[in-house]
């Protein structure tokens, strides 16, 4: 069993927690521009490694709050949590974060509020 | 022919007697008395708006993650970064509510009645932690789970909420669906230490 560093509650027993899944995966602001393939990206397909996995976890028995860990699907070594809509910041989990595929995909391109995208697209245009 | 009214009701499934007499001898290890006449109130506020709450509850709210705040025979524990769980006699309940509105107005709150939803029970008796050791991981040592602590874990796979508002008992909630289990499971588990279970509603101080 895991023993999971809940944000408020301290140390508890993996028990008490229920896993959410992939973490940092952002809604397409606009999924009508995307194709369903790229949809599917968003909506269906989820990442699997083997090695460091950012997952989102909710400590469901406790004070019911959601958080992101960081975690070694290969030895169950939980190197990092930190907080819902921060990134990771240690250096592993950066880098799984960066090596993520859904970086680089339409959906979460899509995701990105207009004003940074115009921003991208003037700077582009320059 | 076998009766089949419908409104029969379903035979308990808590076989246990409600005292065990301790095998040891002596007083029973455990006694569990249930709690009513108590008003439980789930408030969700930020901490800056439940402060104003402050005068009203007769203390300071906890803000501090699993820590209680006891004021006379009123009790607020720390369920969450915006989640209290207030309990406060039945008799100031109409008073309270009526006050808190006027004192919260237009804030981002919610403050729900869930008396029916929560059974109360007080847990007592020299083997209390040693009962509960058998179905709930925390650590409940009195150096670590001191008075003014309360935590939200599992008892034997049910959401329970303990508080530690005494040192000679504590409290313990839990669902009102799953109070019959959480009682039969108490019980059996303290079958070796003996126990008492007091289901006379009398209001506790």
């Amino acid at each position: 069993m895991l023993e999971i560093k809940c944000p408020y509650c301290g140390p508890r027993d993996e028990e008490e927690f229920s896993c959410g899944g992939e973490a940092h995966i952002a809604r397409p602001l606009s999924e009508n521009s995307l194709s369903d393939k790229e949809f599917a990206d968003y909506l269906f397909y989820r990442d699997n490694p083997r090695g460091v996995f950012l997952e989102r976890w909710r400590h469901a028995a406790g004070c019911r709050r959601w958080f992101n860990v960081a975690r070694d699907t290969l030895t169950h070594h939980i190197l990092e949590i930190y907080p819902m809509g921060a990134k990771p910041v240690s250096k592993a989990g950066r880098a799984a974060y960066n090596a993520n595929w859904r970086r680089d995909s339409q959906a979460e391109i899509a995701a990105q509020p207009a004003s940074q995208k115009t921003n991208k697209t003037s700077s582009a245009k320059r | 022919m076998a009766s089949t009214n419908p409104h029969a009701q379903m035979p308990q499934i808590t076989a246990l007697p409600d005292i065990m007499p301790n095998p040891e001898g002596g007083a029973p290890g455990l006694t569990l008395a249930a709690i009513s006449g108590k008003t439980l109130i789930n408030l969700r506020a930020s901490d800056k708006i439940k402060a104003s709450l402050d005068t009203l509850f007769g203390t300071a709210l906890p803000t501090q993650p699993n820590r209680l705040s006891i004021i006379g025979a009123s009790r607020a524990m720390w369920l969450g970064p915006d989640e209290t769980l207030l309990m406060i006699d039945e008799a100031r309940q109409a008073e309270f509510m009526l006050k808190l509105g006027a004192t919260l107005k237009d804030t981002h709150y919610a403050a729900t009645i869930i008396t029916d939803a929560i059974r109360i029970l007080r847990l007592g008796g020299a083997r209390r932690l040693d009962v509960l050791a058998k179905g709930c991981g925390l650590d409940l040592h009195p150096a670590i789970f001191a008075k003014g602590h309360c935590a939200q874990s599992l008892l034997s796979h049910a959401s329970v909420t303990l508080a530690r508002d005494a040192e000679d008992s504590l409290l313990l909630f839990c669902r009102t669906s799953f109070s019959d289990y959480v009682t039969s499971w108490l019980k059996d588990a303290a079958i070796e230490y003996g126990y008492r279970l007091d289901t006379s509603p009398a209001p506790h101080r």
